[in-house]
């Protein structure tokens, strides 16, 4: 940390330790008067929270990835291999309630789609991976 | 005054896209978003319900979400271009948190993205999408700065990685120059939307042989590249019998949509 940020964040936390009742314009004018850039440094902040705020939403996002391709192969089996009868029996288990009633809501939210267009053997199989990497519920 | 729809179909009610906007700006302020570069789609999926994004699996469909309370997947189509592609990420997303009772599992098709004005979910989950990528408070100043014009379209679309249909949309929506955005398919006018101070009705049905589009429609001309003079009645019935008035307008044939966007501008004020 820099000489310059040592001293705003000793300042700050001398102010924030303060149980004196300090309006807004009062502390600031209170750092200032220390030498601090309250904007400068306010934006140092932000921009350090906003970057570590954004890095974490990135790698939960990267881990839920992770872990959801490793579901996928667990629950139905290897979708790769399976035949579309094979797939289509068992969605009408999913739709059963076989496992249990979040699936089932999804399938019955699927069924809703068939009367359109029959999904295709592709669309059947990336459905039911998509299935098969949602939580039980 | 926002835009008014030309189209005799209602559009959403200013209260629902005021909803919508508000969901997708919630939603960019969890991540503290203040620039473009900033719109991280797998993580704001992410935040929005645990929702990953995978590509492929799709046949008859550009998207799809599968997702139930614990979470979800959002599927696109491969070979989609990049603007498209998290378009059609930021529409399921509006759909999951727009309408969840229904989002379970939904499909969507490359007319859900055109048809701009029809009223219901997928315009609402358009106007979220657009929101979503292209947010009031980053897109306004970046688009006041240039003429309008398809080339700033552009330089717009490339900023926000978003597609020019979004683009012009968004654009139309939120500037204070008097332009219209027109779409045309196989020769006929499809809808226009038009800016709020942009006060005359856009002509309905057929192209009209004197504008550019329709040009560009009969091959007789190539996209216009840049704003050009053109007749106000080539586009504006209110002035069928004037000849004499012109207006200017930006006329591009988009493959992938298999239509013309238009761009309209009334730079002068035809009320003199």
């Amino acid at each position: 940390m820099s000489k310059d940020n040592q001293k705003s964040v000793i300042a700050l936390e001398a102010l924030l330790l303060d149980d004196s009742d300090l309006s807004t314009a009062d502390l600031r004018a209170d750092l200032e008067a220390q030498g601090v850039d309250v904007d400068a440094f306010l934006n140092r902040f932000s921009t350090t929270v906003k970057t570590s705020i954004q890095r974490q939403a990135k790698q939960a996002a990267q881990v839920a990835r992770v872990e959801a391709s490793q579901k996928k192969s667990q629950r139905f089996g290897d979708l790769l291999d399976t035949p579309m009868s094979e797939m289509v029996a068992i969605f009408e288990r999913i739709r059963a309630g076989e496992f249990g009633a979040g699936f089932q809501q999804a399938a019955m939210a699927r069924c809703r789609n068939l009367k359109d267009s029959h999904p295709s053997e592709t669309e059947l199989r990336s459905w039911l991976e998509d299935i098969s990497t949602m939580e039980e519920q | 005054m926002k835009p008014t729809f030309s189209n005799s179909r209602s559009g959403l009610s200013e209260l629902r896209r005021s909803h919508c906007k508000a969901e997708a700006n919630k939603l960019l302020k969890t991540l503290w978003v203040e620039a473009p570069a900033e719109i991280d789609l797998e993580s704001l999926a992410y935040k929005a319900g645990r929702l990953r994004i995978e590509e492929g699996g799709l046949e008859n469909a550009e998207g799809r979400i599968v997702a139930g309370g614990s979470g979800g997947t959002i599927r696109v189509k491969p070979g989609m271009n990049s603007g498209r592609r998290r378009f059609t990420i930021a529409h399921e997303i509006g759909h999951y948190i727009l309408h969840p009772r229904e989002g379970l599992d939904r499909e969507d098709s490359a007319a859900n993205f055109t048809l701009w004005n029809d009223p219901g979910e997928e315009t609402e989950a358009n106007v979220f999408a657009a929101e979503l990528l292209m947010p009031e408070f980053i897109f306004k100043p970046r688009a006041a700065k240039s003429a309008p014009g398809l080339t700033l379209m552009n330089r717009l679309a490339t900023d926000f990685s978003t597609s020019i249909m979004a683009t012009a949309f968004q654009y139309v929506h939120y500037t204070y120059e008097q332009v219209a955005l027109v779409v045309s398919e196989r020769g006929r006018i499809k809808w226009s939307v038009r800016s709020k101070d942009f006060w005359p009705l856009i002509r309905k049905g057929a192209l009209s042989s004197d504008s550019a589009a329709g040009e560009i429609f009969a091959a007789k001309a190539s996209d216009t590249k840049r704003m050009v003079q053109t007749p106000a009645c080539a586009w504006l019935p209110k002035f069928e019998n004037d000849s004499a008035r012109d207006i200017k307008e930006d006329s591009r044939f988009l493959e992938w949509y298999d239509c013309i966007v238009t761009l309209v501008w009334l730079d002068d004020d035809l009320n003199d």
